[in-house]
């Protein structure tokens, strides 16, 4: 028993902390508006060349033999340095992928050839077997090839074809692309059935490994601000007011951290209480993130408030990934229904 | 305790309201502008609108008659009428100059204030000086008969559009910090002053840094005294205070949430049918409900001249906080994925741009669709933080409201 990170992994978060900072720096969104500033193929091909994609992929798949906990400490960074959301699309859509048996379409998503958008799943209780009708959210919509659905006992991916309306429209988040796809009971390229929620808890643990990485990041800005900034003569970190709402955030997410390792160590062990933990791993991620984020905001006064500074940038970030698979309410509910170990 | 109005206001509610029936909305297709104008001007040669203020300075000079001053309110905003201009600088620099001003000064700047001709900023907020005020470091220096004025300020809205500034700033650098402040208008139209746009997290930009380099204003453009400004600057409209327009905009809020919940659905129902979504609404309502009877009282005791007290200083909390940001938690559990929609007004770079500093207090803005409501959830983020930020607010309530002892202040001189 050891929920420390080996020290592979830690060189496995090293690694990625390094492009996310040399080559994807959180600065880069700085000031840009609604400018939507999601990476292009070439510089994702960048990070697929690094195993980003094949990290947890088994070795005969063309993986790197990885698990869950090293996918989650890759997308905690992520979400920390705010980098691509379209990195977990190609991560799923590879795994979908490879259930589906389609060895072609995996290779050509983990070279970073293929992209895959990631669908927002209003609803997990969809079955990504039948014909998919209605209108539904893309994230990583420009430029996608093929969009990948995830429901709590299906998943499918869908070719997107000339012939598909898929509008892009202006996120909330301007760091992702965003795209209305009005399906009309299209059928999915290939569905497969999750009988034991793998892809599932997959994709509800790398949203909270980001969200926790987001949580995390919205507390150490506000620390750090917290010591610096002063009135009244003195740092703001000083005065009671300012000071717990940071040791609250730092609790929060702290919980939220352990949560998500421990979460991902039993989804890979594939322990029967998996589908427990990852549902509580999101709920905690998606509370720590929001929250942090707020008070990130509100330790920074009015400059939180504005485009000038990365705050507002780690919030949306929050509320975009807290509506991913399910939302919170959803994910509580699985935790009401899921088994114990 | 009773309701009701007395039949002498019953009349004058007829009253009020035969006036608004025949005068709007504004028939003819003349210019908005011009029309909201000549409006207030109606409405101020009726006594309806600016009463504390002389008519020599431009307002309708009545006796003060706080039961007259609510059926106005309601009737007009009933009405949708034009209601007295309560940007910042307006309902700020008015009640100053009319308490500290020299009589130029309020005949020159009040009459086009309140008639809508001038559009003021006020400059108080700097980059160093937020919550703290009273350190701020904008320096002005009387050169001759001129103040030369050089610094930053921040954080102000409209000054892309304002004609004039009432400042803060520091005129005696060796008083200690209260002391060493006075306040200044000044003409923003000046090649020493600098605007720069903010853009704030809804994409909208109604705020402003301003810089300051040998920006200059005549000598006599000083309210008060020198080193006296942070006292004028305290200065608030103590007639008729009225305690309506935010209860009465918590509700009409509340009835938007409760439209949205019944134009959305969750768990495969329509939202208001949904137990929790009820328990929600009802929970708002309450908080809703409860700040519209405070304002009751608190006019109730105002109407007999007495003070309400510690409630005076909630109002603000109550809807910034507590309203403001369970509104927005519950419309972005109705408004499902729509959420992440960035709301097209903003898209197209126009932005909900009203000026005005209270997310809460304003309507969503007029994009299609739910997605309208996302700026409802950031700007009720943003809302707690001006004019004073929801922790500033608690030492409000516990200090002046509730006696407690001042915070912590070095260098405070009181």
């Amino acid at each position: 028993m050891d929920l420390l990170p080996t020290e592979e992994q830690v060189q496995i978060v090293d690694s990625v902390v390094d492009v996310l900072t040399t080559e994807f720096p959180r600065e880069r969104h700085r000031g840009q508006g609604n400018e939507c500033t999601e990476p292009d193929k070439a510089a994702m091909q960048k990070i697929a060349e690094l195993g980003w994609y094949s990290l947890g992929l088994e070795p005969e798949l063309g993986g790197l033999g990885y698990g869950l906990p090293e996918e989650a400490l890759l997308f905690t960074e992520v979400g920390r340095h705010l980098g691509p959301v379209p990195a977990l699309g190609a991560v799923l859509g590879a795994r979908v992928a490879s259930r589906g048996g389609q060895e072609a379409l995996v290779g050509s998503i983990l070279a970073g050839d293929t992209r895959v958008g990631l669908a927002v799943i209003e609803d997990p209780s969809m079955d990504c077997h039948r014909p998919m009708q209605g209108q539904f959210r893309v994230l990583g919509a420009r430029g996608c090839d093929y969009v990948v659905f995830l429901g709590r006992d299906s998943a499918a991916l869908l070719e997107i074809t000339p012939d598909m309306a898929l509008a892009e429209r202006g996120c909330i988040d301007a760091t992702v692309s965003l795209g209305n796809l009005d399906l009309a009971g299209a059928h999915p390229t290939f569905a497969v059935s999750d009988n034991d929620r793998a892809l599932y808890h997959q994709a509800v643990i790398l949203t909270s490994a980001m969200l926790v990485g987001v949580g995390e990041a919205a507390r150490d800005m506000a620390v750090e601000y917290a010591k610096v900034r002063e009135q009244f003569g003195k740092p703001i970190g000083a005065f009671q007011a300012v000071r717990h709402p940071c040791a609250e955030a730092a609790v929060r997410v702290d919980a939220a951290r352990a949560q998500l390792w421990f979460a991902a160590v039993c989804a890979d062990q594939g322990r029967s209480d998996a589908g427990f933990q990852a549902a509580a791993s999101a709920s905690l991620a998606i509370d720590a993130a929001h929250r942090n984020c707020q008070t990130n905001i509100q330790v920074h006064g009015a400059i939180g408030g504005t485009d000038e500074h990365d705050a507002h940038l780690l919030l949306k970030r929050s509320h975009l990934l807290a509506s991913l698979f399910g939302n919170l309410d959803m994910h509580l509910s699985d935790a009401l229904a899921a088994p114990l170990e | 305790m009773n309701l009701d109005y007395s039949a002498e206001y019953l009349a004058y509610q007829e009253e009020v309201r035969a006036f608004l029936a025949g005068n709007w909305p504004p028939k003819g297709d003349a210019d908005r502008a011009d029309q909201v104008r000549d409006f207030r001007l109606k409405a101020i040669d009726q006594g309806y609108l600016y009463r504390g203020i002389p008519r020599r300075f431009g307002g309708s000079e009545q006796q003060a008659d706080p039961l007259k001053a609510r059926i106005i309110t309601e009737e007009f905003i009933a009405a949708r009428a034009p209601r007295e201009i309560e940007g910042n600088g307006i309902s700020r620099v008015v009640p100053t100059l009319l308490q500290w001003g020299s009589e130029w000064q309020k005949e020159k700047f009040i009459p086009p204030a309140i008639h809508g001709d001038h559009i003021w900023c006020q400059g108080y907020s700097e980059p160093g000086a937020g919550s703290d005020l009273a350190s701020l470091r904008t320096r002005a220096e009387l050169v001759g008969d001129e103040w030369v004025i050089n610094g930053q300020k921040v954080w102000t809205s409209r000054a892309h559009l304002a004609q004039y500034m009432f400042a803060l700033v520091r005129t005696e650098p060796d008083e200690p910090r209260h002391a060493g402040i006075s306040y200044l208008l000044l003409d923003m139209n000046q090649p020493g002053i600098e605007v720069r746009r903010l853009r704030q997290i809804t994409g909208g930009a109604s705020f402003n840094e301003v810089f300051f380099t040998d920006a200059k204003t005549p000598a006599d453009w000083i309210v008060g005294e020198r080193g006296k400004g942070w006292e004028v600057s305290r200065t608030t409209l103590k007639f008729e205070r009225n305690q309506l327009g935010g209860p009465e905009q918590g509700r009409e809020l509340y009835r938007k949430t409760v439209g949205l919940a019944k134009r959305t659905s969750r768990n495969g129902v329509q939202a208001i049918k949904d137990p929790e979504v009820r328990q929600w609404l009802v929970a708002l309502e309450g908080f809703v409900l409860s700040s519209y009877w405070s304002g009751q009282y608190q006019f109730s005791k105002d109407a007999k001249g007495e003070s309400a007290g510690a409630l005076e200083y909630m109002n603000k909390f109550v809807t910034m906080h507590t309203i403001g940001l369970e509104v927005a938690r519950i419309v972005n559990e109705l408004i499902g994925d729509d959420s992440l929609l960035l709301a097209s007004s903003v898209a197209h770079g126009t932005g909900q741009d009203t000026g005005e500093d209270s997310a809460v207090s304003r309507h969503p803005s007029k994009a299609v669709g739910n997605e309208r409501w996302v700026n409802q959830v950031l700007g009720s983020l943003a809302a707690t933080m001006g004019g004073g930020t929801s922790n500033i607010q608690r030492n409000i309530i516990a200090e002046r409201g509730l006696g407690l002892p001042r915070d912590d202040q070095p260098g405070e001189t009181k």
